[in-house]
């Protein structure tokens, strides 16, 4: 503020006086939802798009969905780059690119979501969402709708910059195969799911760092960790039952199917549709279970 | 009214457009602290109402009770006669500026306020509209970031104009603001409660609301001690007290002790004290006499008195005879 400015004289008798943007002096004026009975479906419909454009401006107007989407680029192409000059070994450009997005890329995606809700808390701005939204739920849901969303683009950026390695590196010579255009287009969806298992983690914790160590302690360490412990005891393979492993199968499974490789890395226990449902309850359930906590929290 | 019920989203009742603000036996636990206790009291529209108490006496936790940020221990807060959560347009009801709100650095003005805009579903015509009403027109492209305490409280207030509300909560809204933010600021709560809107206005200075507030409500320890006009907040003398600068203030107590009015000392700077008369009554009486008045003011230092006695840890709620709920009883 160069100048201060006061539209309203300070001294100016109160009566008589109307401030700019005042509009409504009839104390009679129709409220919104004064009188109605309940809110129709359509009024639901429109409630949901407005936080949905909400969120949207939210979104581009701060640097974190770009500044993520570069390394999820960057490690998809690199990853690829190097499986395809490895091909001839048991990778096809399939199985290297399910590589690359599943155990690299995708973890971008879901601190994108991670980060995106968490950012709210971080920065109080959570007070002034909840109170201009209908509801806490659908503040919640809005938002990892938009957080799936940048997350499919995640996918398919990444995607697009692991297809530009792999041919790089020479990898794709023959054509691109029919099999690594399904595991891209698989990966759109698994990343869409990745930013919404995001949200849904970040409103269970709200602190932002605790949110973001906390799922990549969990997904690069316990999850190995506990799986790996289950196979030792003889209890089974659980790890394609597990959020990120069950991320992972579906990729690596549908990418293998049919390949030596897949033949050679024992394949086939879960197919990569199941494993993708599973996956998909997983997200669904950490959105739901945000959605819950937030509702019950005291905002203060 | 026992514990507070779920907030079903789906018990969308209508609101009765009122601008009431109902406060019913609410009571608030943080652990082991009772932020607030058995507090109940009514806001009405058409007026400022002043919201005073100690720091640390519940006003906040009230303020977000209301507002549907924290969640009631018991008792309940109904706007327009439904709770929070239940009003559907939530902020095209009720503004609200929160001290703790807060701003993302790196976004700009205008771009925080196209936010909100596009939640609560107005056009970002309104933007520019709330950016005027509160002076910031030519700062909306500076980021929040470089905003100074009083933008940003403004930024704050403009936010809560964004749905045109009719009701204002605003919870310390005085903090940050430099002496022309503040005078600025009355103005603005005048003007909107005089166009029928409802303002619910919090602060722990009487002195910073005294010339804005109709009405208060004060509380201590989370629970009310004085609820009703703020000219009707004194101690046990409840006559009124007015300070007179007249061209003859010998002339002018004759006359008021013709109408009954004795108890009138002079100032050590030549006027007069009278206790017992209210300010018209004075002005009449030295119009009719012929004296020429120079200056008249209603003795506010009793208001003061009154309320840090109120508002003192040692307090006891309801065992001054002072305390009516709405006025003298």
């Amino acid at each position: 503020m160069t100048t201060p400015q006061h539209p309203v004289n300070p001294l100016a008798p109160v009566s008589g006086y109307q401030p700019p943007g005042l509009n409504h002096p009839d104390p009679n004026r129709s409220d919104p939802g004064r009188g109605e009975a309940g809110s129709s479906q359509p009024e639901l419909v429109a409630q949901m798009v407005a936080l949905l454009r909400s969120e949207l401006r939210k979104t581009y107007s701060t640097a974190a969905w770009w500044a993520l989407l570069i390394p999820a680029a960057l490690l998809s192409l690199l990853v690829n780059l190097a499986t395809a000059q490895g091909n001839g070994l048991a990778f096809t450009p399939g199985l290297g690119m399910a590589l690359a997005l599943s155990s690299f890329s995708s973890k971008l995606a879901v601190i994108y979501g991670v980060v995106c809700a968490s950012s709210e808390f971080r920065h109080r701005t959570i007070t002034t969402s909840f109170l201009t939204a209908p509801g806490r739920v659908q503040l919640i849901l809005a938002k990892a709708v938009v957080a799936a969303l940048v997350g499919a683009v995640y996918g398919a950026v990444s995607a697009i910059a692991g297809i530009l390695g792999a041919m790089f590196a020479g990898g794709l010579s023959g054509g691109v195969p029919e099999n690594l255009l399904a595991v891209c287009g698989v990966a759109v969806v698994t990343f869409a799911l990745w930013g919404a298992l995001g949200v849904g983690v970040a409103t269970l914790m709200s602190s932002q760092l605790a949110a973001i160590v906390a799922v990549l302690v969990y997904l690069l360490l316990v999850e190995q960790v506990v799986s790996g412990l289950v196979s030792i005891s003889g209890l089974g393979q659980i790890e394609s039952y597990m959020p990120g492993g069950a991320a992972n199968t579906a990729l690596t499974e549908l990418a293998s199917e049919g390949t030596l490789a897949g033949t050679l890395l024992g394949a086939g226990t879960t197919p990569w549709w199941l494993a993708l449902l599973i996956f998909a309850g997983y997200s669904v359930l950490a959105v739901l279970a945000g959605a819950a906590v937030a509702q019950r929290r005291d905002v203060t | 009214m026992g514990a507070v019920n779920g907030r079903n989203t789906h018990d969308r009742s209508a609101h009765d457009g009122s601008g009431r603000i109902v406060v019913r036996n609410l009571s608030k636990r943080f652990g082991p602290v009772d932020a607030v206790r058995d507090l109940s009291f009514t806001v009405e529209p058409g007026r400022v109402t002043g919201f005073l108490g100690p720091n640390g006496a519940g006003k906040t936790t009230t303020l977000r009770a209301a507002l549907g940020l924290v969640i009631p221990t018991e008792g309940e807060v109904t706007i327009n006669g439904v709770r929070y959560d239940q009003l559907g347009h939530p902020a095209r009801i009720v503004g609200a500026l929160l001290d703790s709100q807060g701003f993302h650095r790196a976004r700009r003005a205008r771009t925080h306020l196209k936010i909100y805009a596009a939640a609560i579903g107005v056009p970002d015509s309104r933007v520019d509209e709330v950016l005027t009403v509160v002076g910031l027109q030519g700062d909306g492209d500076r980021k929040v970031g470089g905003y100074s305490l009083g933008m940003r409280q403004r930024l704050s207030l403009a936010t809560a104009l964004l749905g045109d509300p009719r009701i204002l909560v605003l919870d310390e809204p005085g903090s940050g603001l430099d002496p022309q933010g503040v005078a600025w600021l009355r103005e603005f709560l005048r003007a909107f409660a005089a166009t029928g809107r409802t303002v619910l206005v919090s602060s722990h200075q009487l002195a910073e609301v005294a010339q804005t507030v109709d009405h208060v409500v004060i509380i201590n320890k989370g629970q009310r001690v004085y609820e009703g006009r703020l000219d009707q907040l004194h101690s046990g003398d409840d006559r009124p007290k007015v300070r007179v600068h007249s061209s003859d203030s010998t002339r002018l107590a004759t006359a008021l002790a013709g109408k009954g009015v004795t108890d009138i000392q002079s100032t050590s700077d030549g006027g007069l004290t009278v206790t017992g008369a209210t300010a018209t009554v004075v002005g009449d009486t030295a119009l009719a006499a012929g004296v020429a008045i120079y200056g008249l003011t209603q003795e506010r230092a009793d208001l003061e008195r009154q309320f840090l006695e109120m508002t003192d840890a040692r307090y006891q709620p309801g065992v001054s005879a002072a305390v009516g709920q709405d006025g003298p009883l």
